[in-house]
């Protein structure tokens, strides 16, 4: 036991290393040096890691059938090297003064008039296209945003917020907390305020429902419906898809008024739900290789 | 206090749907969340709500907030010494 806490206190520790010098590099070199580093390390990465081949072909069998092996690596090296450009640019909004990145939200006045309604607001998310960028478009708004996150202080990879030099633009709810972030979450939409929750991870040990996806059954969380049929919020399901270098577009797929006897019935739950998975469906046939869930999201262990 | 802990348990039964809890068997210091009780982090959702509604009080400080919501004593007393500042200013 104490011998794996050593292996894995040295990875954490070379992990670090490996950032901080990446953040030097993009310091020194800025954004095109750094995006060729990162297409030549995952490159090796995907040429020589069976773990990371594994992990991507549950998604890639079903979204591109039938073919042959090495395609398969070919696309996962693509989608690490998307995902690795999503890190990258986060990084280098944080670090750089000059960091511009081309944004296109044609609903952004849609989205502020409906924070101003006073109702409280969940912005539904999920790990696909520049999750991670949308955030940073908030810092407009109207009301107080929250969000409701996983978040590691020691993290190797660094959000944006973490690098710069200013505070960070809105409050973090953790997810790691005794309640799940819940109280803090209802009483802040209570308070009229904005929460940005992704809705394609379930964690075990919380409520769930299963719908399909991409044509077999994966289980998503039923929180973010919980949370507004409960207070009385509104739900916009945005996501945020990478349009090209430093470009990304975002669109609200959808407003849902959750009524308040939804959260008493699991079967309506499942409704929301699986309307979010088919926003979700369709958003990853439009974008196949801007999927980041890398392990097995249809799994039995994940149910 | 009594009575208002006698409330919070009735509500907590009824709007929870907890069927085979009565309120009388809550324990005053009993967790609420986890072991105790057992509610989950959506009943937290519950609660909050119900606390604002019915009692008409806001959690406004996190700290004291997850404090409250430990067990019905503590929620009666957070309950308590809201309304009476409310009232007093």
């Amino acid at each position: 036991m104490a011998d794996k806490e050593r292996k894995k206190g040295i990875k954490h520790s070379l992990e670090l290393l490996g950032h901080q010098i990446f953040y030097l590099w993009l310091r020194l070199f800025g954004y095109w040096p750094s995006i060729w580093l990162l297409c030549f390390v995952t490159g090796c990465y995907c040429l020589f890691s069976s773990e990371i081949n594994k992990r991507t072909r549950p998604y890639l069998n079903r979204m591109f059938p039938g073919r042959l092996a090495l395609t398969y690596r070919w696309l996962t090296w693509k989608l690490c090297r998307n995902f690795g450009t999503v890190l990258v640019e986060r990084a280098w909004m944080g670090i750089c003064s000059d960091a511009e990145v081309d944004s296109d939200f044609p609903e952004s006045d849609k989205m502020f008039n409906l924070m101003r309604t006073g109702r409280g607001v969940i912005i539904l998310n999920a790990h696909v296209g520049n999750w991670q960028m949308a955030l940073s478009l908030l810092t407009e708004s109207p009301v107080k945003i929250n969000a409701h996150m996983r978040y590691d202080e020691e993290a190797a990879a660094k959000h944006w917020f973490d690098l710069q030099d200013k505070p960070c633009p809105f409050n973090i709810i953790r997810t790691d907390d005794h309640f799940g972030g819940m109280l803090e979450a209802s009483a802040a939409l209570l308070n009229g305020e904005a929460i940005v929750m992704m809705g394609d991870r379930w964690e075990p040990g919380t409520r769930g429902v299963d719908v399909k996806f991409l044509g077999d059954t994966v289980r998503l969380p039923v929180s973010p419906y919980y949370l507004a049929s409960a207070t009385g919020a509104l739900i916009i399901v945005l996501f945020s898809a990478c349009s090209g270098p430093k470009k990304y577009h975002v669109d609200i797929l959808d407003v849902m008024d959750v009524p308040p006897d939804v959260k008493d019935s699991r079967e309506k739950l499942a409704s929301c739900a699986k309307l979010y998975a088919g926003h979700l469906e369709n958003f990853v046939r439009r974008y196949p290789l801007q999927w980041y869930n890398f392990y097995d999201y249809w799994s039995k262990e994940n149910k | 206090m009594q009575d208002l802990k006698r409330r919070l348990k009735e509500m907590i039964v009824k709007e929870l749907r907890l069927p085979d809890i009565k309120p009388e068997e809550i324990d005053d210091e009993a967790p609420l969340f986890g072991e105790g009780i057992g509610l989950d982090s959506l009943d937290a959702v519950e609660l909050v709500v119900l606390v604002q509604k019915q009692f008409g009080v806001q959690i406004a400080d996190m700290d004291e907030g997850r404090e409250a919501f430990r067990s019905v004593q503590t929620l009666a007393s957070f309950i308590q010494q809201r309304t009476a500042a409310e009232t007093g200013s």
